[in-house]
């Protein structure tokens, strides 16, 4: 198969006992805050009739993800799809320990590494060159400086933005920055990688080059969970998927089963 | 825990070099400005206003530096969380390393702008040159002061989106009160008194510059740190 990335992989096999990543009935819930428009007569009306909730509203609470229990083991790569607003990326920032669970567990072995926005610049008054630096910093914090170095120039070349390297970052395009962190981003391997629509800005050309790049680091870390709204990418680079609908699991099977389901579900019309 | 350390380090590094990026002074600015405000307010206070206090210029450099460093600081880092949500959801990263960088960065221009100024100053008044060490203390002091007051702002910014308002409008009047409540007490013979601890050291030794400034520290830390 050949559409969506444009490399086929070999698809991995679940090989250890140990999982890398454990969840157990995960709950998340958000705080929301509303503001409806009003006219000066109806906000009036609301403070006469309820003083203690108009001046201390009391926040809705909504429930993002509901009893999520996942095993994830070495060799697997996890797609994970459904539509906008389903827990997708909420639950890939629990799983990197950037929330904290309402309730349940999750417990990784290993290191984790996730990247969620590929268009984000430490400084923008910085050049490419500069943030890239810091950027790998944060990326990859355990790595020696020289061995630093190797990876940040070798990822600059790869992108193949020249001399804009040594510009502002405030000045790149979307694409530009996509660029810089996805090249970044696919230098080295990790025990559990989280990719969450990362090829959303590269151009069709770059998406082509980088595929391969990401592949070959999917290929060598420990399991991936790969985010994606296209089929076609979930097929490509993943041996097993789970399919979210209102913040449930609502299938983990292949691949082909789960698209089929969400394309069902959603009256999507398969692409060829 | 060392390694967000070294992150904070690096990230510090980093803003200092993007502040004066794109200005026409550059670095000369870490100087500029305390010097353009101790000349403003000592034209202000000692020549306008004939304020009586003894050794202004001395009083002005203990109190006024490190009044620019704790203010800067509190302004800056306030809003620094709720402000950087795209680059703390994009990846995993410690949001009080956020916060202390910006303080680091504002200590190191505080220093820098201290040690040149506090050359003509050892030059006038003539204590040894090396009693700057002494500050070692009080600097770390409120290093720590300023660090909590900071994060404890910035989180509360984050969901109070006034506190930086708050802030503002405290600090501005802050400053015009302590300068109206402190000159009634202050003079060169009688602050010692003040120092319980450290003023059987300090009238023996004569370090009069360095008592200073650790009142100058003391007296602007516990207002700031009573938030």
């Amino acid at each position: 198969m050949r559409s969506g990335l444009g490399i086929g992989i070999k698809m991995n096999s679940i090989s250890d006992s140990k999982p890398i990543l454990e969840i157990t009935d995960l709950n998340i819930f958000f705080e929301l805050d509303y503001h409806y428009i009003a006219s000066v007569r109806e906000k009036f009306i609301q403070a006469v009739q309820n003083p203690l909730e108009f001046f201390s509203p009391s926040a809705d609470k909504l429930h993002v993800l509901k009893d999520i229990n996942l095993k994830l083991y070495h060799g697997d790569r996890l797609g994970i799809i459904g539509v906008n607003g389903t827990g997708k990326t909420t639950l890939c920032r629990c799983i990197a320990g950037m929330y904290v669970p309402d309730k349940g567990t999750v417990r990784t072995s290993g290191e984790v590494r996730a990247i969620f926005d590929t268009a984000v610049g430490i400084l923008p008054e910085l050049t490419g060159r500069e943030n890239a630096f810091l950027l790998s910093r944060f990326l990859y914090p355990n790595i020696s400086k020289a061995e630093r170095n190797d990876i940040v120039n070798d990822a600059l070349d790869f992108t193949e933005l020249g001399h804009f390297l040594d510009t502002p970052y405030r000045t790149y395009s979307k694409g530009m920055q996509t660029r810089l962190s996805l090249s970044l981003i696919s230098s080295l391997p990790t025990d559990l990688l989280i990719l969450d629509e990362v090829f959303d800005g590269a151009d069709q050309f770059f998406q082509k080059k980088i595929s391969k790049r990401v592949l070959d680091m999917i290929n060598k870390s420990g399991s991936v969970i790969f985010v994606s709204h296209g089929p076609e990418q979930i097929l490509q680079a993943c041996n097993r998927a789970i399919l979210i609908n209102n913040g449930r699991i609502a299938f983990d099977g292949s691949p082909e089963e789960v698209i089929k389901l969400y394309q069902n579900l959603h009256h999507v019309r398969p692409t060829a | 825990m060392f390694r967000d350390l070294t992150t904070t380090l690096v990230l510090t590094q980093a803003q200092l070099k993007a502040r004066y990026r794109n200005t026409v002074a550059g670095i000369v600015w870490v100087i500029l400005n305390p010097v353009i405000m101790f000349g403003a307010q000592a034209i202000a206070f000692k020549h306008i206003l004939k304020i009586t206090i003894e050794d202004y210029y001395l009083y002005l450099l203990a109190g006024l530096v490190p009044w620019i460093f704790v203010i800067m600081t509190i302004q800056m880092a306030t809003p620094i969380l709720a402000g950087s949500g795209p680059i703390l959801k994009a990846f995993k990263l410690n949001p009080i390393i956020l916060i202390f960088s910006q303080v680091l960065d504002n200590l190191l221009n505080f220093m820098l702008a201290f040690s040149i100024m506090f050359i003509p100053i050892q030059m006038m008044y003539g204590p040894p040159a090396w009693t700057i060490i002494l500050c070692i203390l009080p600097l770390f002091l409120m290093l720590i002061g300023i660090s909590s007051l900071c994060t404890s702002l910035s989180l509360t910014q984050v969901f109070y989106r006034d506190t930086n308002y708050v802030v503002n409008f405290i600090t501005g009047v802050m400053f015009f009160v302590h300068l109206y409540s402190s000159h009634q007490k202050w003079s060169r013979q009688n602050m010692l008194g003040y120092l319980t601890f450290t003023s059987p050291i300090f009238t023996s030794m004569r370090f009069e510059l360095v008592s200073i400034i650790l009142i100058g520290t003391i007296l602007f830390w516990p207002s700031v740190s009573a938030f």
